[in-house]
């Protein structure tokens, strides 16, 4: 089984500064409270379940994933020693759990490991300059629009779509999506940027301003 | 001041108030004088707060009892 790598023991100072609010309920699953557990997966299902979705951009083996995730958690949740958040830790096997699903459906897919695996980026310019013709808070008010922008996510390629799944809708900073997926800094950034404008790019002809004579917007 | 595509690799940065006083002064210099980049960080910002505010893709229901009955099947 793949898990993140061997933590590093952290120099005390560090490890005093890191707090992690699950701590109380690690240690009393360490010691086999499965109450506990229950506690951490309802907590975190939603982030696992979205990494996955992210990597292997498919409902089911998403579904599957997240209880893969959580059974090797489980199992192996003595073993977390507290060198990193345990959210950090858990999401770390939810990636590798999508990306063993990559590795399996290599050559049924369209989506394969080698792309994710690819350090090369091409440039992406934006081509729609069009201003938007309501505010965002008017736009997510909209079930239809969230529908659209669910599509469009969707529609991403798996290395751009978990960045933004993990930065722009789970929140997590640069480093803790970095650290999440096994990605340097640097890469995660480039991925992201690629990600955030070809979802700009996708958004744009439903809510850029019409030119006269042109149909009604979203 | 930035050209187009240098703004583009500050955009993260920038969107994300990150970028250092010196990028971030050359890179509101550029778009002074550039209305296609001020769509694009505009636009660029309206897809973050979108996708964070859509708080699309949640959890099935019954997946987190899903996985709880797997675990107390299986035990340690």
């Amino acid at each position: 089984m793949e898990l993140p790598p061997t933590e590093a023991a952290p120099v005390p100072a560090e490890a005093a500064l890191r707090r992690d609010d699950d701590a109380e309920l690690v240690a009393r699953a360490q010691s086999g409270d499965i109450e506990a557990f229950e506690a951490l997966v309802v907590r975190h299902a939603r982030r696992v379940y979205r990494v996955l979705l992210g990597i292997t951009g498919n409902h089911a083996d998403s579904e599957d994933g997240v209880q893969n995730t959580f059974l090797k958690a489980y199992q192996h949740v003595r073993e977390f020693a507290g060198a990193s958040k345990f959210s950090s830790w858990l999401t770390r096997i939810a990636a590798n759990e999508g990306l063993e699903t990559l590795r399996r459906r290599r050559t049924r897919r369209r989506e394969s490991l080698d792309d994710w695996l690819a350090e090369h980026e091409e440039s992406f310019l934006p081509r729609n300059h069009r201003p938007w013709q309501k505010n965002p808070e008017q736009l997510v008010a909209d079930v239809q629009v969230r529908e659209l922008v669910e599509k469009e996510i969707m529609k991403l390629p798996a290395k751009y779509r978990v960045a933004v799944m993990l930065r722009d809708l789970e929140q997590l900073s640069t480093e803790e999506a970095a650290t999440a997926l096994g990605l340097n800094e640097a890469t995660l950034k480039t991925r992201l940027l690629r990600g955030r404008l070809m979802l700009r790019e996708a958004l744009a002809p439903h809510f850029g301003r019409r030119r006269r004579g042109e149909g009604r917007d979203v | 001041m930035f050209s187009c595509e240098e703004l583009l690799d500050h955009l993260n940065d920038y969107l994300d108030d990150r970028a250092a006083a010196d990028v971030r002064r050359q890179l509101e210099a550029h778009l002074g004088g550039c209305p296609e980049c001020v769509v694009v960080l505009d636009t660029t910002s309206a897809t973050i707060k979108m996708v964070s505010g859509c708080r699309s893709f949640e959890l099935p229901a019954q997946l987190s009892a899903k996985i709880m009955a797997k675990i107390r099947a299986q035990g340690r």
